[in-house]
């Protein structure tokens, strides 16, 4: 258990630190997202795997998974037809555009603090795990 | 020290490099994100690097979903 709780509170400090640096575009901050949501994601394939965490919690984990996966597929979908151009400037994509995306900055901007706290919540259920 | 305590240690000290050896690369990936981001001339990611990381996404979280390796408990 003390495995997963030291693991999961490393990840955690990992997806609290979101991306910074020059003019982050949106499909940086996708790649950047799902990064951090991996290790969230390695832990959690260890947890329900492993015989120390008990029923209840492996479908709690799982639950959290799915909203997750979810929220952050969503906010790449909003991103996926969204480049930044030689100039800075988001753009649409023209080869995405080919493919029937979108790019929706605003929709991104709304959906990624719901992607964060879907995340967050999958590393609640990690942290305090317990044991049968 | 009991035979118990000692196979908890083991299987703890196992679970934590198992587990630690999966997602430190991933610990370093990000850290490299990070530090690429504040190139100000990088390229953007690529349609088809951004579709392999969100299948990738998809494809763990099927790890996750898969009951076929729950321990009996």
């Amino acid at each position: 258990m003390k495995t997963f709780r030291i693991i999961a509170l490393a990840a955690a400090f990992a997806v609290a630190s979101c991306a910074t640096g020059v003019n982050i575009s949106p499909r940086e901050r996708t790649v950047d997202l799902v990064a951090r949501y991996a290790i969230v994601q390695e832990v959690a394939i260890a947890a329900v795997r492993s015989p120390a965490v008990n029923a209840t919690t492996r479908a709690a984990i799982r639950r959290a998974d799915v909203v997750a996966t979810a929220a952050i597929g969503r906010y790449g979908e909003f991103t996926r037809g969204c480049v930044r151009d030689s100039t800075g400037q988001i753009v649409l994509d023209p080869e995405a555009e080919r493919e029937g995306a979108r790019c929706q900055p605003e929709a991104a901007r709304a959906a990624y603090p719901v992607a964060s706290a879907a995340l967050e919540a999958l590393i609640g259920e990690l942290a305090p795990l317990q044991s049968n | 020290m009991e035979a118990l305590a000692v196979l908890k240690l083991i299987n703890f000290v196992v679970e934590g490099v198992s587990l630690g050896t999966k997602i430190a690369p991933l610990f370093s990936k990000a850290a490299q994100l990070a530090k690429d981001f504040e190139d100000p001339n990088r390229p953007d990611v690529t349609l088809a690097t951004l579709d392999a990381e969100l299948q990738a996404m998809r494809n763990r979280s099927a790890q996750i979903q898969d009951t076929s390796n729950d321990p009996k408990n």
